[in-house]
C-alpha cells in the first residue's frame, strides 16, 4: 500500500484503516465505538504527522509528550529532533531501529547518548578522505556535541580508491615502494572534530580497516605521520578528554614522541592506552617524561617493544610519580635490568596499585628486587609476573617477601617455573590479604 | 472362560447324544430326532448346565418324544442310519474320554485314539462315495436340515482338537504320540517322582536334589515350546512350575532374565553414558588443547586440578560451616578467572618465546647475511681481481678462460645470493605458515577462552544463585526462628499482659467495690449524721412547737372555759325552763292516762266475767251435743245395718238376675252347659263385723287416751308458748278437767309423755336447728332478740305450720324420729345385744344419738307417713268418732265381688255375643227388610207367570210360533 503522503498516520488509526480496507463494517469483529479516537488524540496525531514542519513538543504535557514520542518516526531529520527531543522512548526507538544490539548500560542508560555516539562513530568510521565531505561530520557537531562523551572508532578508512589507482599507476613503475608516503594515505582528520565536542571524555581509536578481506595491505593498519600530527593536535585541543586509547595502530617511537609531545601537560587526561603498538625505548622515554608531566593514573603499554633502557626511564619516572595507579608493561622486553629498575623504583613509590610485568623475560634478579620492594611497599595490591622465568630461587624470594606483605591481593606467578609449595604459599598469603581487604571493605561499608 | 465354554458345549453335546440315543432306541428316524432336538436349544443353555435336575426332565421329554414319534421315514437308508449310529457311539466314547481328562488336561494323550476313530466315521459319512444301495449319506445326514446336528457336533469337537493343538503331540494318522512328547513325559515323570521322593522332608533338600531334573525338564520344555506344544504338555509344565515355585518355593533365577536385565539396565544407562562420555571427551579435548599450548600449562593445569580437588574439601568445610564467608565464591571467581587467564598468559608466554625465537632467527639471519656479505665481498673482490687479471690477459683464449672463470664466479655469487634468497623466502614461507597457524591457534584459543568465560559466567551465576538461595534459606530459617521466637515471646507477653490486665481488672473491681462500699458507708454515715442532726433539730423544733402549742392551747382552753362557762349558764337556764314546762305537761298527761286506765280496768273486769260465764255455757252445750252425737251414732248404725241388708238383698237379686241371664245366654245362645259360679258372699248377710264388741271398747279407751294425750300436749304447748299467765291458768284449769275425764289411762299416758318430755324438748330444738331453712327470714329476724327457748317455741310452731302437722302429731313425730334412729342403727348394731335393753336405753340413746344429719330424712319420711296417716285418719274420722271402725277395704271387696259376679271374661263374652247378636240382628233386620221385597218379587213373579201363561195361551203366540 502506498500511503506515502501520510506515513505516520498509517500506524496510528486502526479503525480508519479497517474502514478503508474493508467496506463492510459489520464484518469487522474488532470494531466498536470505543475505538473512535479522542479529539486530543487526533490532535496529537496531527502533531506527529506534521512534526517536521512544525515541531510542537515543549508545550505539551508529559503524557502527551510520551504519546508523541512513541509515535514520531525515527527517520525524522536529526536537526529537528536532536536538540528538541530529550532522552527517552523516541531515541530508544531510533536506536532499536538502527542497531540490533543496544546495550544501553554502556551509555549510562541514555538512549540519546547512545544514538548520537554511535551515529557519529558510524559517520567517522565510514568517512573516506577526499571522498566524503568533511562537512557532513562537521554538520553533525552542533547536533551531537552535547551528548557525545565517548567515541569508539573501531576503523578508519584510508582513501582507498584513489590510492589504489595511484598504487596501480605507481605500482607499474615502482614496485612496492615503501618510502612513498603520498598524502592520499591520510585518514580522517580528527582535528576538525575533537575541539568541538565539548563533552568528549573517552576516545578510542584504531587505525585499521575492518573486513578488508583480500585487499589486505599493511598500510591499512598504520597511522601516517600526518595522521599522527593531526591526531595529536586534535587530542591536545580536546580539553575534556580523560581517556585516550590508541591501540593496534602501528605507533613507533617517532609517532609516540610526537603524540606525547602534544599530550604533555594535558589538563584532564587520566588514562593512556598505547597497547599493541611498536613503541621502543625512545618512545618509552617520552612516556616517562609524560608521566612526570601529567596526571596520568593508568598507563597501558602492553605489547610494545620497550627494553631495558626504556624501562629504566619509566622506572625513574615511576619513582618520582605520585599519580600513577596502574602500570601495564605486559609483553615488553624489560629483561632483568628493567625489572630491577622498576623494583627499585617501587621502593620509592607509594601510589602504584597495579603492576603488570608479564612476559618480559625477567628472571631471578628481578624477582629478588621486587621481593625487596614488596617487603617495604604496602600500597601495591596487584602484581603480575606471569610468563617470566623467575625460577625456584625467585619464587622463594617472593615467598619470603610475601610472608611480610599484607597489601598484595593479586599475585600472578603462573608459568614462572616457581616451585609449587611457594606458589601455594603465595596464594595463601594473597587469599588472606584478600579476605582482610574484604573485611576492611565490609567495615567501611558498615561505617558508611 | 474358554474352559467354561467348552464345558457348556460338553453338556450340550451330552444332551444331544442322549437325545440321539433315546431316539435311536425307539427306532425313530434321525430327522425326527433332529426335529425334537430343536426343542432343546430353545431352552436356556445356562439352565441346562446349572441344573442337574434337568436330566430326568429330559428323560420325560424323550419319553414324550417317544410317544409322539413319527412312523419310520423312508428317506434315510439303512446304511446311513448305521453310520450315524456308529458315529454316535464313537462320539460318546470320545466325549466320555474328554470329560474326565479335562482337569488336569490330558485331552490329547488320552483321547487321541477315540478322536481318530470319530474322524474316520465322520470321513465315512462326509465322503462322496456311494455306499451300498447307491446312497450318499453326506447329503442326508449332514445337509438335509438347517440345524445340521452331526456337522455341528463334529465341528465343535474339531475346534476343541485344534484349540488344544493336539496335532503337535500326535503323529500323523493318529498312530501314537510323538517322540518329543514321550521324551517330555518321561522326564516329567522323573521330575515328579523326584518331587514325591523328597516331598516329605525339608523343601530345601528337594530343591537341591531335584534341581537338575527340573532344569532338564525346563530346558526340554523351552526347546519344545518353539514348535507350539499341545495343551497337555503346557498344562503339565505349568503344574510342575507351580509346584516348583509355589509349593516348594524353589525358584532359582532364570538365566534368561539376567541378560534382559543387563540389556535393559544398559539401555537405561545409555544416555548417562553418552553424556558422561561427551563430557569426558570435551574435557579431554580441552586438556589436549592446553597440552598443545605448552607443557607448563599442563603443569599449571595439574596444579589447578589439585586446587580444584582441594577445593571441594574446602567447599564441604565451608558448607559445614554454613556460610561463614563467601569464600567459595571468591575461590570460584579466582579459579575461574585463572582458568580463563591461563590461556592469555599461555599466549603471552608463547608470544614472548616467539619473539625470542624471532630475535634469535633475526640474529642468525643477520649473521648469515653478514657472512654472506663477507663471502660475497670476498668473491666480489676475487672477481674484481679477476677483472684485473683479465685485463692483463691478452690472449683471447686466456681472456675467454678468465672471463669464463669470472662468469663462473659471478654465477657462484649469484647462486649464493639466490640460495640465500631462497632460504629467506623459505623462511618467509615458514613464517607465513606459522603466522597462519598462530592465527588459527589464537582463534582457537580465543574460542576456548570465550567458552571458558561462558562457563565461568555460568558456574559463577549458578554459584551465586546457590549462594543466594543458601543465604535466602539461611535468612529464611533465621527469620522463621526469629519469627517463631518472637511469636512465642509475643504470645507469652500477650498472655502475661492479659493475665496482668485481668488481675488488675479484678483488683480494680475489688477496689472499686471497696471504694463504693466506703463511699456508700460514708454517705450513709453522713446521711445518718445529717438525719440525726435533722431529727434533733426537728425534735427541738417540735418541742418548741409543742410548747408553743401548749401555750396556745392553754390560752385557748382558758378562753374556751370562759366561753363555756358563759354558754353553759345560758343553756342551763334555757333547759331548766323548758324542762320545767314539760314536767308540768307530762304531769297533766299522767293524770289523764291514770284516769283512763282505771276506767278500762273496770271494763275488762266486766268483760272477763261475761266471757267466763259464756265459756261455762258453751261447755255445757258441748256436753249436750256430745250426748246427741252418741245417740245419733247408734241410730246411724242401725240405719246402716238396715240399709246394708236391704241393698244386699237387692244386689243379690240383681246377681241372681244376672246369673239367670248368664245361664240363659249360655244355654240358649251359646248352647253350653252353665255352671253356677261359687259365690260365698251369697250366704252372708249383713255388714261385715267380725269383732264388733271387742274392738269398740279398746277403741274408746284409746280415743280417750289419745284425747288426754292431746290435751296434755296442748297444755304443754300452751305452757311453752306461755302466751300469758292467765291463759295458762285457764288452760291449766281446762287441763285439769280433761285430766279428770281420762282417769285410769291418764297416769300411764302421763308417764309416757313425761318420759318423752325431755327428749321431746331436745328433739324439738334439734328440729328447729336443722330445719331452720324452712322458716322465713322475717320470723328469724323477729325472733333474734328473744331467748332461746322462746325462739325454739316460735320456730317450732311456724315449722309445724309449714309441715302442716298439728301439734297433736308432735309426739308422733318425736317417736318416729327416735324410731327412725333406731331403725337406722339396727342394721349396723348387733340385733341380739339390742333386743333386751332397747326400751331402757331408748331415751338416753335417742337423746344422744339423734344425729342432726338424720333429722331431715327422718322428717321427710315422717311427713310422707303422716300424710298417709292423715288421709286414712280423715277417712276413718267419723267412724272413729262414733261408730265402730269399719273395714272399708273388705267392704269394697265384698261389693266388688258382688259386682264381679259376672266375670270379665263373661263380660267380654257377652260383649262378643252382643256384637254377634247385633250382627245377627242386623242380618235379621236385613232379612226382615228383604222379606217384603221377596214377597213383592214373588208377587211380581206370579203376576208375570200369569201374564206369560196368558200370553202363551193366546193365539197370537201360537201364530207367531209357526212362522
Amino acid at each position: 500500500m502506498s500511503r506515502s503522503p501520510d506515513p505516520p498516520g498509517a500506524q496510528l488509526n486502526p479503525p480508519e484503516d479497517c474502514r478503508r480496507m474493508r467496506r463492510i463494517i459489520a464484518e469487522d469483529p474488532d470494531w466498536c465505538l470505543a475505538i473512535v479516537p479522542f479529539l486530543s488524540n487526533l490532535c496529537l496525531q496531527s502533531i506527529v504527522r506534521n512534526f517536521e514542519e512544525k515541531p510542537i513538543l515543549e508545550e505539551l504535557k508529559l503524557s502527551q509528550k510520551d504519546f508523541v514520542q512513541e509515535r514520531l518516526s525515527p527517520s525524522l531529520p536529526l536537526h529537528v529532533t536532536a536538540n528538541l527531543i530529550s532522552d527517552g522512548i523516541f531515541w530508544k526507538r531510533c536506536c532499536k531501529q538502527r542497531w540490533d544490539l543496544c546495550d544501553v548500560s554502556h551509555y549510562s542508560h541514555s538512549w540519546k547518548r547512545m544514538f548520537f555516539e554511535r551515529h557519529l562513530e558510524n559517520i567517522i568510521e565510514l568517512f573516506i578522505p577526499d571522498v566524503t565531505d568533511p562537512k557532513t561530520v562537521v554538520a553533525m557537531v552542533p547536533l551531537c556535541k552535547n551528548y557525545v562523551k565517548r567515541l569508539v572508532i573501531s576503523q578508519l578508512l584510508p582513501p582507498i580508491k584513489e590510492s589504489q589507482k595511484e598504487e596501480d599507476e605507481y605500482g607499474s613503475e615502482v614496485a612496492s615502494d615503501n618510502e612513498y608516503d603520498g598524502p592520499s594515505m591520510d585518514h580522517f582528520d580528527f582535528s576538525i572534530l575533537l575541539d568541538k565536542l565539548i563533552c568528549l571524555e573517552e576516545l578510542h581509536v584504531v587505525y585499521r580497516v575492518k573486513q578488508c578481506g583480500m585487499n589486505f595491505e599493511w598500510k591499512m593498519f598504520e597511522m601516517t605521520d600526518r595522521d599522527c600530527e593531526s591526531f595529536a593536535m586534535a587530542v591536545k585541543s580536546c580539553k575534556t578528554l580523560k581517556l585516550l586509547r590508541l591501540h593496534e595502530s602501528h605507533i613507533e617511537d617517532k609517532k609516540c614522541r610526537l603524540l606525547v609531545k602534544h599530550l604533555l601537560d594535558h589538563p584532564s587526561l587520566r588514562e593512556l592506552d598505547f597497547s599493541h603498538n611498536l613503541i621502543g625505548n625512545r618512545g618509552a622515554r617520552a612516556i616517562s617524561k609524560l608521566l612526570s608531566r601529567s596526571k596520568l593514573e593508568i598507563l597501558n603499554m602492553c605489547d610494545n617493544d620497550v627494553r631495558d633502557s626504556g624501562a629504566k626511564a619509566i622506572a625513574h619516572a615511576l619513582s618520582k610519580n605520585s599519580t600513577l595507579l596502574s602500570l601495564n608493561l605486559r609483553l615488553n622486553r624489560l629483561r632483568d635490568e628493567g625489572g630491577q629498575a622498576i623494583g627499585t623504583a617501587l621502593l620509592n613509590n607509594n601510589t602504584l596499585l597495579q603492576l603488570h610485568l608479564g612476559g618480559n623475560e625477567v628472571t631471578e634478579p628481578t624477582a629478588i628486587a621486587l621481593s625487596k620492594a614488596l617487603v617495604h611497599n604496602n600500597t601495591l595490591k596487584s602484581i603480575n609476573l606471569s610468563c617470566n622465568r623467575l625460577g625456584v630461587d625467585g619464587g622463594k624470594a617472593l615467598e619470603e617477601a610475601m610472608s611480610h606483605n599484607t597489601s598484595i591481593t593479586e599475585c600472578d606467578i603462573r608459568l614462572t617455573e616457581v616451585e609449587e609449595h611457594s606458589v601455594s604459599f603465595i596464594n595463601q598469603v594473597v587469599w588472606t590479604n584478600q579476605s582482610l581487604e574484604h573485611k576492611k571493605q565490609a567495615e567501611e561499608n558498615q561505617t558508611k | 472362560m474358554c474352559l467354561y465354554k467348552n464345558s457348556t458345549f460338553f453338556a450340550l453335546s451330552l444332551i444331544y447324544i442322549y437325545a440321539v440315543m433315546s431316539s435311536d432306541g425307539a427306532n425313530v428316524t434321525i430327522s425326527d430326532a433332529a426335529d425334537k432336538l430343536k426343542l432343546i436349544p430353545t431352552l436356556d443353555p445356562a439352565v441346562v448346565i446349572d441344573s442337574p435336575v434337568f436330566k430326568p426332565g429330559l428323560d420325560s421329554l424323550s419319553s414324550l418324544s417317544l410317544l409322539s414319534s413319527f412312523p419310520e421315514d423312508l428317506e434315510i437308508s439303512e446304511y446311513c442310519s448305521e453310520l450315524l449310529h456308529i458315529f454316535g457311539q464313537r462320539y460318546v466314547a470320545y466325549v466320555n474320554c474328554l470329560v474326565p481328562a479335562a482337569r488336569p488336561v490330558k485331552v490329547c494323550l488320552n483321547c487321541f485314539s477315540s478322536y481318530s476313530s470319530l474322524m474316520a466315521t465322520y470321513t465315512n459319512i462326509s465322503s462322496d462315495q456311494m455306499g451300498p444301495g447307491n446312497v450318499s449319506c453326506r447329503d442326508s445326514l449332514l445337509r438335509s436340515d438347517r440345524l445340521m446336528v452331526v456337522y455341528l457336533l463334529y465341528n465343535n469337537l474339531v475346534d476343541l482338537w485344534s484349540k488344544s493343538k493336539c496335532q503337535n503331540c500326535i503323529t500323523e494318522g493318529f498312530q501314537s504320540l510323538t517322540n518329543d512328547t514321550l521324551n517330555f513325559m518321561s522326564t516329567l515323570n522323573q521330575t515328579l517322582t523326584c518331587f514325591e521322593k523328597y516331598q516329605q522332608g525339608n523343601h530345601t533338600e528337594l530343591c537341591k536334589n531335584c534341581k537338575d531334573k527340573y532344569r532338564g525338564l525346563n530346558e526340554l520344555y523351552s526347546r519344545l515350546e518353539k514348535n507350539h506344544m499341545c495343551i497337555d504338555i503346557e498344562d503339565a509344565m505349568n503344574m510342575t512350575r507351580k509346584l516348583w515355585s509355589k509349593k516348594f518355593n524353589c525358584s532359582f533365577p532364570r538365566e534368561e532374565t539376567v541378560p534382559v536385565i543387563a540389556v535393559s539396565s544398559f539401555m537405561l544407562f545409555l544416555p548417562i553414558i553418552f553424556y558422561l562420555s561427551s563430557f569426558l571427551h570435551s574435557e579431554q579435548k580441552k586438556r589436549k588443547l592446553i597440552h598443545q599450548e605448552d607443557t607448563c600449562v599442563g603443569v599449571i593445569q595439574e596444579f589447578n586440578e589439585d586446587l580444584c580437588e582441594s577445593q571441594p574439601e574446602e567447599k564441604e568445610m565451608e558448607e559445614s560451616k554454613q556460610l561463614t564467608t563467601p569464600q567459595r565464591i571468591i575461590n570460584l571467581q579466582r579459579d575461574l578467572t585463572t582458568l580463563v587467564t591461563n590461556i592469555q598468559t599461555a599466549a603471552d608466554a608463547k608470544e614472548s618465546t616467539r619473539r625470542k625465537e624471532l630475535e634469535e632467527a633475526r640474529r642468525i639471519r643477520l649473521e648469515r647475511l653478514e657472512n654472506d656479505v663477507k663471502s660475497s665481498q670476498e668473491k666480489f673482490e676475487k672477481i674484481s681481481r679477476g677483472w684485473l687479471m683479465a685485463k692483463q690477459k691478452v690472449i683471447p683464449q686466456e681472456l675467454q678462460e678468465a672471463l669464463n672463470s669470472q662468469q663462473q664466479l659471478c654465477a657462484e655469487i649469484i647462486d649464493d645470493k639466490k640460495k640465500l634468497i631462497n632460504d629467506l623466502q623459505q623462511e618467509l614461507k615458514g613464517e607465513d605458515d606459522r603466522y597462519v597457524k598462530d592465527l588459527r591457534r589464537q582463534a582457537e584459543e580465543l574460542d576456548v577462552m570465550m567458552e571458558r568465560m561462558e562457563e565461568q559466567i555460568k558456574t559463577l551465576t549458578q554459584a551465586y544463585r546457590e549462594e543466594v538461595a543458601l543465604i535466602e534459606s539461611v535468612y529464611q530459617q533465621e527469620r522463621e526462628v526469629l519469627h517463631t521466637r518472637h511469636k512465642t515471646d509475643w504470645d507469652q507477653y500477650m498472655e502475661d499482659l492479659r493475665d496482668k490486665q485481668q488481675v488488675r481488672l479484678t483488683e480494680k473491681k475489688k477496689k472499686v467495690e471497696e471504694y463504693e462500699t466506703k463511699i456508700y458507708d460514708l454517705m450513709m454515715e453522713t446521711i445518718d449524721k445529717f438525719c440525726i442532726l435533722n431529727l434533733e433539730e426537728n425534735a427541738k423544733f417540735q418541742i418548741l412547737e409543742r410548747e408553743h402549742q401548749q401555750i396556745k392551747a392553754k390560752n385557748m382552753i382558758t378562753a374556751f372555759e370562759q366561753m363555756k362557762q358563759k354558754n353553759d349558764t345560758e343553756v342551763h337556764n334555757f333547759n331548766l325552763s323548758h324542762m320545767k314546762s314539760r314536767i308540768v305537761s307530762l304531769q297533766t298527761k299522767m293524770k289523764n292516762v291514770m284516769s283512763k286506765y282505771t276506767s278500762q280496768e273496770k271494763q275488762f273486769k266486766k268483760k272477763n266475767w261475761y266471757l267466763s260465764e259464756e265459756y261455762k255455757r258453751n261447755i255445757q252445750q258441748y256436753e249436750g251435743i256430745q250426748k246427741k252425737i252418741s245417740h245419733f251414732a247408734v241410730a246411724d248404725a242401725k240405719k246402716f245395718e238396715e240399709m246394708w241388708l236391704m241393698i244386699e238383698a237387692e244386689v243379690k237379686q240383681l246377681v241372681e238376675g244376672a246369673l239367670v241371664i248368664d245361664s240363659l245366654i249360655y244355654k240358649q245362645h251359646l248352647g253350653l252347659a252353665w255352671e253356677r259360679p261359687h259365690m260365698p258372699f251369697m250366704e252372708l248377710s249383713g255388714p261385715l263385723q267380725p269383732q264388733k264388741q271387742a274392738q269398740r271398747h279398746t277403741r274408746q279407751a284409746f280415743s280417750q287416751l289419745f284425747q288426754s294425750g292431746k290435751a296434755v300436749q296442748c297444755s304443754h304447748g300452751m305452757m311453752d308458748a306461755s302466751v300469758g299467765p292467765r291463759l295458762a291458768t285457764d288452760a291449766e284449769s281446762m287441763d285439769m278437767e280433761v285430766c279428770r275425764q281420762g282417769t285410769a289411762v291418764e297416769s300411764a299416758a302421763e308417764e309416757e309423755g313425761k318420759v318423752s318430755m325431755e327428749t321431746m324438748k331436745k328433739l324439738m330444738e334439734l328440729l328447729c336447728d336443722e330445719s331452720g331453712f324452712l322458716m322465713e327470714d322475717k320470723v328469724l329476724t323477729l325472733l333474734a332478740p328473744l331467748e332461746k327457748d322462746e325462739q325454739t317455741v316460735v320456730k317450732l310452731s311456724s315449722l309445724l305450720c309449714a309441715f302442716g302437722i298439728d301439734e297433736v302429731d308432735v309426739p308422733k313425730l318425736a317417736d318416729f324420729l327416735l324410731k327412725y334412729k333406731q331403725r337406722q342403727r339396727e342394721p349396723t348394731e348387733d340385733v341380739c345385744a339390742e333386743s333386751g335393753e332397747s326400751t331402757s336405753s331408748t331415751t338416753d340413746l335417742t337423746s344422744r344419738s339423734v344425729h342432726p344429719n338424720h333429722v331431715l330424712p327422718a322428717l321427710k319420711s315422717f311427713l310422707k307417713q303422716h300424710m298417709h296417716y292423715r288421709e286414712s285418719s280423715a277417712r276413718q274420722q267419723p267412724s272413729f268418732q262414733y261408730v265402730e271402725v269399719r273395714d272399708t277395704s273388705e267392704d269394697e271387696a265384698y261389693w266388688e265381688s258382688m259386682g264381679n259376679v259376672v266375670s270379665e271374661d263373661k263380660v267380654r263374652l257377652w260383649e262378643a255375643l252382643e256384637n254377634i247378636l247385633k250382627q245377627h240382628l242386623s242380618v235379621l233386620t236385613e232379612i226382615s227388610e228383604l222379606i217384603p221385597e221377596t214377597q213383592s218379587l214373588q208377587q211380581q213373579n206370579t203376576e208375570l207367570r200369569k201374564l206369560l201363561h196368558q200370553s202363551l195361551n193366546s193365539r197370537v203366540s201360537t201364530e207367531l210360533e209357526i212362522p
